[in-house]
């Protein structure tokens, strides 16, 4: 047996270990210490993520940590200009962030998917409690199709789950009418997945009222691309077009970058993290933890990422208050005025215009 | 009232000042004082340069001047007052709606903030202006023939390097970049070096300047949302660039390539190695604003019709200076 594949076989026994602790700790957060677990995943991705391996060099801190705040969380830029994964490991699925100005998109490898796919449906059935026989029509990309969508991924998931399969109604042209009057209808509840874009899109559309005991769950806000809409008036809007109960609207929070998910609770704009999801606040200049009930930039530890980065630094504000439940403040729209200049790629695009 | 009259006039009802400016603008007092006393004494010897020279231009001066204002662009209101001072007319300033720009206590102006749309242009006779091109043009189409009009729309500055910046040059530079804290189009968007340039000098010595100059002249504080941007680029730029040299408040990055997309402009400059500078100038001519250099003449050869200047001067343009590589704004006036 060669050196490479002694090694590989070591770190797959290692790894998996380590993902059957997660499971088990997200089953019952009694069975060891958050920070055990969270510094034995830090150890072996600090050994096998050069890129991880590299940022927590640059910072000066390596693992084993004393407390949880003190891991160096890698901010999410860092997804768009290198990959946080084993080079050992084919990946099983690489999901992408969403497009920006730049074109550069951040990618999130994943060699394995249990901590992210039994957590996501634990937390979901114990946070969202959907109701039952509910179909399962999307407002978001098909999964097989867009393999690369961290979001119709959970979706395809959690409808699996709830013994449903789904009906996406988003194509690369924007919702498809036919498809709304066929699966939006008062006959059996529906949960509904979409982001605030396309929940907004559907505000638009003419369809028929929702069975009482359907569910919405919004997901991914604004981020600057309309105008910003408060999230309270956005789902009162949502209730009346589609006649349903306000606290039949709930929103979701997460990211390419993370393997867990935070749900809004029944009338509550903050949001519920599970347990294996340590969430925190950091300065925004200094990035130093900040004491709990302080706002800052809200930073995650998440126990699911067992192959790639355990703690992740966003660029949201929010604070999280001493329930644990998490405010999401969003980002400052004061950005840093850049006075009468532009970056040269808009001034050579308006150029291109004209 | 002589130039220098205004200038001096101008500088005793600032200097007593700069504490509550700061409060007002997040720039620190330090650089404030030393910003506004840099502005005026440049621009008093460009004045006197222009007087020794008996720089004459035919045009009339304007009877009534007004300055359509740019957000965050701060010697602005400044150098429209010192213009109206200097021909003896009125100036009336047009602000962003939102904008209570603390200069305007100090300032015997006339402020509006009403939209462009309800704005009545009629009564002024010449217009100096800032801000997008297409509010630019907007204007520009709303003017009757006698109304003259300086435009300023968006532009990009550079600096290049085509030696190894000595450390007085790295001071210059660092000045360039902490000036106003790197807002406005004055401020560069990249350093080009040129292949004779020492990399790893260069970043190390400017580095240096730069601790110094930020100690003695605190950057302003930045809202969470530019602090955010600030660290994700950082974290991109470790994986994107070949070296990243931060400091409390500036961070340096070295690469081959220009930035994709937009850098946050606030302390921050990306070194970028070229083959030839005229690759990345040229097709950026028509919105060049600036271009600071430790060798001014070679520049011009590069980019002609734009503003060149040396290190250390890239936000202190002369009235004379083709701001844009447009007019000059002295076109308006004459010095005799």
């Amino acid at each position: 047996m060669s050196f490479s594949l002694i090694f590989f076989t070591r770190t797959m026994t290692t790894l998996e270990s380590l993902d059957e602790r997660v499971l088990r700790f997200q089953s019952d957060p009694a069975v060891e210490p958050f920070l055990a677990i969270a510094n034995d995943l830090a150890t072996w991705q600090y050994e096998h993520v050069p890129s991880l391996r590299r940022w927590w060099d640059h910072r000066g801190q390596h693992p084993p940590f004393d407390h949880l705040d003190d891991l160096p969380a890698v901010p999410t830029d860092a997804f768009r200009s290198t990959r946080f994964h084993d080079p050992e490991r084919v990946p099983l699925r690489t999901f992408l962030t969403s497009g920006t100005t730049s074109g550069a998109r951040g990618a999130h490898l994943r060699s394995t998917l249990r901590a992210y796919d039994h957590g996501a449906r634990l937390h979901f059935r114990s946070a969202v409690q959907p109701p039952g026989r509910a179909q399962w029509p999307a407002l978001a990309l098909d999964a097989a199709r867009h393999p690369e969508s961290s979001l119709s991924y959970m979706i395809d998931l959690l409808a699996a789950d709830d013994h449903a399969s789904v009906h996406w109604l988003l194509t690369d042209e924007g919702l498809d009418p036919r498809l709304l009057q066929t699966h939006l209808t008062p006959d059996h509840p529906v949960v509904l997945f979409g982001t605030a874009f396309a929940f907004a899109e559907l505000l638009q559309m003419q369809h028929a009222p929702l069975h009482p005991d359907s569910l919405l769950l919004e997901t991914g806000g604004f981020k600057g691309r309309h105008a910003e809409v408060d999230r309270a008036t956005f789902h009162a809007r949502l209730a009346a077009h589609v006649h349903l109960d306000p606290a039949r609207i709930r929103s979701e929070y997460s990211m390419t970058e993370l393997s867990s998910q935070l749900y809004t609770l029944p009338g509550e704009r903050r949001f519920l993290p599970p347990h294996w999801l340590h969430v925190s606040t950091a300065d925004p200049d200094t990035l130093r933890p900040l004491p709990p009930g302080s706002e800052g930039l809200l930073r995650f530890v998440d126990l699911a990422n067992t192959d790639t980065v355990l703690a992740v630094q966003t660029s949201d504000m929010g604070r999280v208050d001493v329930d644990g439940l998490v405010n999401l403040l969003g980002r400052d729209p004061r950005a840093t005025p850049r006075g009468c200049s532009l970056a040269v790629e808009e001034l050579l695009a308006l150029q291109s215009m004209k | 009232m002589t130039p220098g009259d205004v200038l001096d006039t101008l500088a005793s009802a600032l200097a007593p000042s700069c504490d509550a400016l700061a409060v007002h603008t997040g720039f620190s007092s330090p650089m404030l004082a030393w910003a506004l006393t840099t502005y005026l004494a440049t621009q008093r010897q460009r004045l006197a340069h222009a007087r020794a020279a008996r720089a004459r231009h035919t045009t009339p001066p304007p009877r009534n001047l007004l300055s359509i204002q740019a957000r965050s662009v701060p010697t602005v209101p400044l150098d429209s007052l010192l213009l109206a001072r200097l021909v003896g007319s009125p100036l009336t300033l047009k602000l962003p709606r939102e904008t209570n720009h603390p200069l305007l206590d100090l300032l015997p102006v006339h402020v509006t903030s009403l939209p462009h749309e309800s704005l009545d242009l009629t009564p002024f006779d010449a217009i100096i202006a800032y801000g997008h091109d297409a509010t630019l043009e907007h204007i520009q189409q709303a003017l009757q023939p006698h109304q003259r009009l300086i435009a300023h729309g968006h532009r990009v500055s550079y600096v290049l390097l085509t030696s190894t910046p000595s450390p007085d040059e790295a001071h210059r530079l660092a000045v360039d970049l902490t000036t106003w804290d790197q807002l406005g189009c004055m401020a560069p968007e990249a350093a080009l070096l040129l292949p004779e340039v020492d990399a790893d000098v260069t970043l190390h010595r400017l580095h240096e300047a730069l601790l110094t100059i930020e100690s003695l002249r605190p950057r302003r504080t930045l809202s969470p949302a530019g602090l955010a941007e600030l660290h994700q680029r950082r974290a991109f730029d470790l994986f994107a660039c070949d070296e990243v040299v931060e400091g409390p408040t500036h961070t340096l990055t070295l690469s081959s390539a220009l930035p994709r997309d937009a850098t946050p402009r606030s302390r921050y400059l990306p070194l970028v190695r070229v083959d030839a500078a005229e690759r990345v100038l040229h097709p950026l001519l028509s919105v060049l604003s600036t271009v600071a250099s430790n060798n001014p003449e070679h520049a011009r050869t590069l980019v002609p019709g734009t503003r060149v200047c040396a290190l250390g001067r890239m936000q202190f343009p002369a009235f004379d200076a083709p701001h844009d590589g447009v007019h000059p704004v002295d076109s308006l006036f004459c010095f005799t």
